[in-house]
């Protein structure tokens, strides 16, 4: 037979209640955290702080307005976080709104929820709704409701807890962060669970799992951040739980001689019912060791490296179905090695081509129809490809752009100056003016006897380009690259890259890459694979 | 009287925060279930060091509003003033608990609480003018409008080993990526309203980086700095190299360096470096 309020002991009792179905929940909670910082805490600190509450709530007196205190005084010292922080104000508020009682009843504690919403608000400085402070408030509004109506103080929690529940699911509409990450408050949810456990302490436990189930299942945040769940790396691989029920019981045992052999560990209960949760790497040990001391029911055993990995493969497919990003990139580029610099830089659509390779109209519009963007700006990379690329706008539904760039490094200084989440007018003028801080040099051959500025050229031999002028010749590719290096470089600190094209393999460009730091000793010079064709060496100097 | 307190986030070396008479409130470092107090229960050394093999990774936490009205029931008496100077808002909680102790203790000190709306070095630099003018016997508007004046012409830039750790924490947007690492691009940050912001990628070498820094900070303050404040998670080789080249190039200047504490280092991860320093007048 349950009393139709709450004294003392039964508060300390049901407080106990509250905080241990937070803790088996808190990790649940942390999933949800995206606001205000979304470092995936809030179910922690939440559960940190109620239990400092808890502990001293503990240890006061056995009336009512002594217990609130002690809980309010302990969430104040024991506060983490900013969730715990409003949390210890709720407290505080709460032991105000209850008052000098030895006793609490409906109106009792429906003065508690609403001073505790009340001091809650004062304490932060520019409220969100959306938030627990949300819920709370709902919730104290819905309790002064309800007293003077004649209904049990259960109907009365239960009502008060299905109105909190019901404003939990519509904090997505209120917060904007919530609603882009698809998941309710955090903190609202945190305080939902304490409540939770608070009413089914007050109904004997019968409740269990039955509210929590009702609700569809939410989705998890995954905190934005995917490296989390990957780099979870479990110590102890099971999360083993059950109800073990005998005769003389004794929790400290039971806590001493389960420790060694696992963590996050919580046994609570009396000498003749203990709740036991441990993660190991042994649920048998557990069991067998728990059999011999008496009957044991609700027996769950999840495997945490399953559910993290599954979690991890829901955050992987909801980064693919991301929205389309605001300006994607096509680059018409020759060779295996710097279309793998130009992937790695951002560029969504590669086409292979260069001097001897325009691609057509049609290719290019092809590649623009693929890149997921509202907008396309194009990297021609060659003078005779920019035109092409001029003509792609008018064929295609989205704008599209063009970037003047017409070698290699010159796009490579254009991706430098890009960025995804600007519109297509500020990237194409950051780009375009990046194109100027690079110099550009070439080792090609020539095809055919020419003369060219002065240069007496014939089929086969190497010549240097400096931005598309002939500027050296010679008879060999590492040879001509010192000479138009030496050309080129203006300053002692100059930053030069070398990709080296097809026709040279690592131990040639390596050995060319020595002779450059020789000669230039204070350069910075970088050395990549770019696999292109007809080019020797292409380089840049800034 | 006015007392400075800040928060374990400034990375102020101990025997500056000592010698300036500054008061210092850990924030909370947690290893799991283990939750310890920074600079009192963890240092940074030992902290890289466990970062290095632990399991977990850590998170941090503010202070709780009832260990600020300790902090300054202790260091006040009634009638005093305290200036409470914190890291950003937009970072972490730790002022709305000053504030709310400051609150709960009005009737005895006044509190004023300051968003720096910095962390570490910057922050560090605020706190240390704020000292400065409190040592001097400064009223509590003139300290105030120096905690602006060095607010408003802070210039700060570092570099972190790996973008993932503020990914990680939440502590940067996470439009903020860096894909191109086959050609080696490192991020130059800085924050700036409170937040930790993108200035630009950068591609070369340490040396260069170094100088990059110092043309940023050039251009912000105008002239070249007296003064260098250099920061580092756990990052002695590159803090040695950038006291070097900021020795080579500005003659005369002084360099001041400090390490990360564990809770910028959570967010930073280590290898994180950077630099600060404020006009000369």
């Amino acid at each position: 037979m349950s009393l139709d309020y709450i004294d003392g002991p039964k508060l300390k009792k049901l407080l106990e209640a509250g905080v241990e179905t937070l803790f088996e929940h808190k990790e649940e909670v942390d999933d949800l955290n995206v606001f205000p910082v979304p470092d995936g805490d809030t179910g922690t600190n939440m559960y940190l702080t109620f239990q400092a509450a808890l502990r001293e709530a503990l240890k006061a007196q056995d009336d009512v307005e002594s217990i609130l205190e002690a809980a309010a005084q302990g969430a104040l010292m024991g506060a983490r976080g900013n969730s715990g922080v409003i949390t210890s104000q709720f407290f505080r508020g709460f032991a105000k709104g209850v008052g000098n009682t030895k006793k609490m009843g409906i109106s009792e504690i429906a003065n508690g929820i609403a001073g505790a919403s009340a001091l809650a608000y004062q304490a932060v400085r520019k409220p969100v709704e959306g938030t627990m402070l949300t819920v709370v408030r709902e919730a104290g509004e819905k309790a002064k409701s309800l007293v003077g109506k004649k209904i049990k103080l259960e109907e009365f929690l239960l009502t008060v807890f299905e109105h909190a529940e019901v404003i939990l699911d519509k904090t997505p509409e209120m917060l904007p962060t919530l609603k882009q990450a698809g998941v309710v408050d955090a903190g609202g949810k945190g305080i939902l669970f304490f409540f939770q456990g608070v009413i089914e302490g007050y109904k004997g436990k019968t409740l269990k799992r039955k509210l929590a189930e009702e609700k569809p299942v939410i989705k998890s945040a995954s905190n934005y951040t995917e490296g989390e769940v990957s780099l979870v790396d479990f110590a102890f691989q099971y999360c083993t739980e059950f109800i073990l029920q005998g005769k003389n019981l004794n929790v400290e045992e039971i806590k001493k001689d389960l420790s060694p052999h696992g963590d996050s560990m919580l046994v609570v209960g009396d000498e003749n019912t203990v709740k036991i949760h441990i993660h190991t790497n042994n649920p048998g040990l557990i069991l067998d060791y728990a059999v011999r001391l008496g009957d044991m029911s609700e027996i769950q055993i999840n495997n945490m490296v399953e559910q993290s990995q599954q979690r991890l493969e829901k955050i992987r497919q909801r980064n693919e179905e991301e929205l389309p990003q605001e300006v994607g990139l096509v680059a018409v580029v020759p060779g295996e090695g710097l279309h793998k610099i130009y992937k790695s830089l951002g560029v969504a659509e590669v086409i292979e081509g260069g001097q001897t390779m325009n691609p057509s109209t049609e290719d290019l519009y092809k590649a623009v129809t693929k890149v997921p963007a509202k907008q396309v700006i194009i990297l021609p990379n060659n003078g005779n490809v920019i035109m092409t690329a001029g003509q792609v706008g008018e064929l295609t539904e989205i704008p599209v752009a063009v970037v003047p760039s017409k070698t290699i490094p010159q796009g490579i200084s254009a991706l430098m100056a890009f960025n995804p989440h600007e519109g297509l007018r500020e990237n194409l003028e950051a780009m375009t003016r990046a194109i100027g801080n690079v110099v550009t040099g070439e080792v090609t051959f020539a095809v055919r006897n020419s003369q060219y500025n002065g240069f007496e050229i014939n089929e086969g031999d190497i010549m240097g380009l400096r931005d598309g002028d002939i500027v050296c010749v010679g008879k060999d590719s590492s040879q001509v690259l010192i000479d138009l290096l030496k050309q080129i470089v203006d300053k002692e600190d100059s930053f030069i890259t070398i990709y080296y094209g097809h026709d040279i393999n690592e131990n040639e460009a390596q050995a060319t890459l020595a002779k450059v730091q020789d000669l230039f000793p204070e350069a910075d010079v970088e050395l990549y694979y770019g696999g292109q064709p007809l080019y020797s060496y292409i380089l840049s100097v800034e | 009287m006015v007392h400075i307190v800040t928060d374990s986030t400034a990375d102020l070396p101990k025997k500056v925060a000592d010698a300036y008479h500054i008061s210092v409130m850990p924030l909370n470092l947690h290893f799991g279930e283990e939750i310890l107090k920074d600079g009192e229960d963890i240092w940074a050394e030992e902290f890289y060091h466990r970062l290095s093999f632990e399991a977990t990774l850590p998170t941090t936490s503010q202070p709780s509003p009832g260990e600020f009205v300790d902090l300054y029931r202790r260091i006040a008496k009634k009638g005093d003033t305290v200036v409470s100077i914190h890291l950003s808002e937009k970072l972490s909680g730790t002022i709305n608990s000053s504030r709310l102790a400051g609150e709960m203790l009005k009737e005895e000190i006044q509190v004023v609480a300051v968003d720096s709306s910095f962390v570490t070095m910057p922050l560090a630099l605020v706190v240390l003018e704020a000292a400065k003018a409190a040592q001097a016997g400064r009223e509590l508007e003139e300290i105030l409008s120096r905690i602006e004046w060095t607010q408003r012409n802070m210039a700060f830039y570092f570099t972190v080993g790996s973008l993932e750790h503020l990914h990680r924490t939440g502590r940067i947007g996470k439009a903020t990526t860096l894909l191109g690492n086959l050609l080696s691009i490192r991020p130059i940050l800085s924050i700036k309203d409170g937040l930790i912001v993108p200035v630009e990628k950068f591609r070369g070498n340490s040396n260069r980086l170094d100088r990059r820094f110092l043309d940023l900070i050039r251009a912000d303050l105008g002239e070249d700095p007296a003064e260098v404040f250099i920061i580092h998670a756990n990052a002695p080789d590159e803090e040695k190299r950038l006291e070097e080249t900021c020795r080579e190039r500005i003659s005369g200047v002084k360099v001041f360096s400090a390490i990360a504490g564990p809770i910028v280092g959570v967010h930073t991860g280590p290898g994180a470096f950077g630099l600060a320093a404020l006009p000369t007048s």
